[in-house]
């Protein structure tokens, strides 16, 4: 019995004193001032917990989310059932701690066949999961597929977020980031719609795996500075395909305000193992009239003819600019996909 | 000799034709072409009863000069015209187009004065598809200002159009657009607002080339030139012939007959009338502080119940800019649901460090209210993008 008491009282102290107390009032009695001290005391550590700026989820019940916006730092963490938007308010940090699962319920609200459980973020997202306890964000669904969820977004944001060790099945993008800044290392994305969407961002993709998705990483502006390095990017429709809207990846000024770029870096996509995906490896798009680099790559062969095979820019139509792959890696990047 | 039945007919004949003789009832229309060294001799000045026969250069009713150089007359029939002037000087073509397109005539007298300029440049190559340039007024570029591009279809060029811009501190802008006609139009307000009526002394651009087809990957460049609303002063060159003499006035007053109904302001309504559609309140940083100077603006979503990131794109004339206390008051035409967004800068996309913010009172960004609904109290906090 004492050993339990210590245990609890590790926990507990106040709660323990006061059962103690309790149990002293059987035989002693004790001063009504200091009954109302222990409440007092009692009552002031469950406001704390109750109303901690840090409000965790604990783990061993699931937590169930439909619409939310979470104005405060929140830590989630065990089983999360997500139905409908969570929205990360502009001075939120939402944390999800390693081993997490998140669950999205299909709920096409606007009937557009896709469904429309995700996590927007304007504030700050930390998933930050390890090796052996990598955070899972999935369907819900009995007979899961892709796009039964949209996205985890990451959309305005003033603040850095940072994904790692991170799974994503099932979306219509597993990521997407447009006009903010975030690191995506070590993480999964598989039997998704896209594995990563964005636009004008800030953006470091390294050390990651697209696999059994239709379209692994969508870029929608071709500016920067945007690094994807050591990726391993195979067995999807298409590997990585460039939407931009007109800069020029060159230099990446805009195409009227030369002199003064925009940002500060540049789009690069090197160390990367690129191949085996079933249309192409690399498609420039739409609209991409300037010139990529894309050299020290592995684009799963050693013979040029099957390389380009593999890439659609201008020899495949004129109004493209060339992929330039050379110098490109002769052999698969060991380095490259989830550590 | 006419005898009473006579003149009878004559009467009838006259009356009858004023049926089918527009002339008639004809409005009178005078004017003066000027440019930066004074009146523009020689230049006419045509009346389109609509934008797509302007651009197609038909249909149009040209002026009469009058004895002084500059000068000019017209009898138009009722209706709404495009006017624009055209002329030459020192072997440079001049263009001028009146900002108060489409002008409503009727039979009052009106005085109509044309500040025309050299006729912009434009430049189109194979490359990024959409349209970049710079905006100047008397060739110096502009430090600050807007430009909007509106579907040449859509015929007043008013408010925010498809798309509006900043101009960087040099006067450029650029925008990516699909294939089509646009119109480009730039406008520098002396308070600083990227909205509201263009009042006297505000620049005025309209670009000389208008309407400009985009093409599928074509690359535009293109100069705007402005002028300065109602402000003849500041638009002749110091050592211009200034034509203005004593009927200055009476011509002044003619030439101010409804642009106020025209340009509607933004501020509230006079005393006794509805106050309309309103969505109000504040916008601040994360520390709750006030930000000026932010343009705040409602997209229709009614086709829209989920929020989607196109959705900030769309088309909307719905805009209003925080005051010094971080205030805005919107004014709809509509009830419905709106999207709100905060931002410093309008048209492209958000660009880093721009102060930016989404109304978030709930998930979709939104609010919906009924037509005649007041909404206060809204409030949107904002904070540097993309650190």
């Amino acid at each position: 019995m004492s050993v339990i008491s210590n245990k609890r009282e590790k926990f507990f102290p106040g709660a323990i004193r006061f059962l103690a107390v309790l149990e002293m009032t059987r035989d002693y009695k004790i001063p009504m001032k200091t009954f109302i001290n222990y409440i007092f005391i009692l009552q002031s550590i469950y406001l704390l917990m109750a109303c901690s700026v840090q409000s965790p989820h604990l783990g061993g019940q699931e937590l169930l989310v439909n619409d939310q916006v979470i104005a405060n730092d929140t830590i989630w963490q065990g089983d999360v059932f997500v139905q409908g938007v969570v929205l990360v308010s502009r001075e939120a940090t939402l944390s999800i701690k390693p081993g997490t699962f998140i669950r999205f319920k299909k709920d096409d609200r606007n009937g557009d066949g896709i469904g429309d459980a995700e996590i927007r973020v304007l504030g700050r997202l930390l998933a930050l999961g390890t090796e052996d306890k990598p955070i899972r964000f999935e369907s819900a669904e009995k007979i899961p597929a892709p796009k039964d969820w949209s996205y985890v977004l990451i959309f305005s944001s003033g603040k850095k977020s940072t994904l790692q060790y991170c799974e994503f099945r099932h979306a219509f993008s597993g990521l997407q980031v447009h006009f903010s800044t975030a690191k995506l290392f070590d993480s999964l994305f598989i039997n998704n719609y896209e594995g990563i969407r964005f636009g004008r961002a800030q953006l470091q993709i390294s050390h990651n795996t697209f696999t059994d998705n239709d379209t692994a990483i969508r870029f929608t502006r071709m500016e920067g500075p945007v690094t994807i390095n050591n990726n391993e990017i195979s067995g999807n429709r298409q590997g990585i395909f460039l939407v931009p809207s007109g800069q020029n990846i060159t230099d990446f000024f805009e195409p009227d305000r030369s002199g003064r770029p925009w940002n500060t870096g540049r789009l690069q996509i090197f160390s990367n193992n690129i191949y085996n995906n079933r249309d192409y490896n690399l498609n420039l798009g739409e609209k991409q009239f300037w010139n990529l680099d894309v050299t020290n790559n592995w684009w799963g062969s050693l013979t040029e003819s099957s390389i380009e095979e593999k890439i659609f820019d201008r020899k495949n139509d004129g109004a493209l600019g060339k992929a330039l792959y050379h110098p490109f890696s002769k052999s698969s990047i060991k380095e490259a996909g989830v550590r | 000799m006419i005898d009473f039945h006579m003149l009878k007919k004559i009467l009838l004949i006259f009356i009858w034709s004023c049926f089918f003789i527009d002339p008639c009832i004809a409005g009178i229309v005078d004017g003066i072409v000027l440019s930066e060294k004074g009146p523009l001799p020689e230049a006419v000045v045509l009346a389109y009863p609509d934008y797509d026969s302007f651009a197609a250069d038909k249909k149009a009713i040209g002026s009469q000069p009058l004895e002084k150089p500059g000068q000019f007359h017209m009898e138009l029939p009722p209706g709404e015209y495009f006017f624009v002037a055209k002329g030459r000087q020192n072997g440079q073509d001049f263009f001028s187009y009146h900002g108060l397109n489409p002008i409503s005539i009727s039979d009052s007298y009106k005085w109509l004065p044309f500040f025309a300029l050299e006729a912009d440049q434009i430049l189109c190559s194979d490359g990024p598809q959409g349209i970049g340039g710079q905006v100047f007024y008397k060739d110096e570029s502009l430090d600050s200002g807007v430009v909007s591009v509106y579907d040449a279809q859509e015929m007043r060029f008013r408010g925010m159009g498809l798309l509006t811009s900043s101009l960087d501190e040099q006067g450029r802008f650029w925008f990516d657009l699909d294939p089509g006609t646009y119109v480009f139009i730039a406008r520098k307000r002396q308070d600083g607002a990227g909205i509201g009526p263009v009042r006297k002394g505000d620049l005025f651009c309209y670009h000389s080339t208008n309407p400009v087809d985009i093409d599928t990957a074509q690359s535009c460049r293109i100069t705007i030139s402005c002028y300065p609303r109602d402000n003849i002063e500041a638009f002749l060159m110091p050592e211009a012939d200034d034509p203005r003499g004593r009927r200055q006035e009476t011509r002044r007053s003619a030439s101010h007959w409804n642009t106020e109904a025209l340009e509607a302001a933004n501020g509230p309504p006079p005393d006794g009338m509805p106050l309309g559609t309103i969505i109000s309140g504040k916008v601040t940083d994360v520390n709750g502080e006030p930000v000026k100077s932010i343009f705040v603006t409602a997209y229709p979503g009614d086709n829209f119940p989920l929020f989607q990131m196109h959705i900030i794109r769309q088309k909307t004339g719905s805009m209003a800019l925080t005051d010094d206390a971080g205030q805005f008051r919107l004014e709809l035409d509509n009830g419905g649901l709106y999207y709100l967004v905060a931002r410093e800068k309008v048209g492209e996309a958000p660009v880093r460090f721009e102060q930016y913010g989404l109304y978030e009172g709930n998930v979709n960004h939104s609010i919906k209210l009924e037509t005649g609904m007041q909404v206060t109290d809204v409030h949107i906090r904002v904070e540097p993008i993309m650190p």
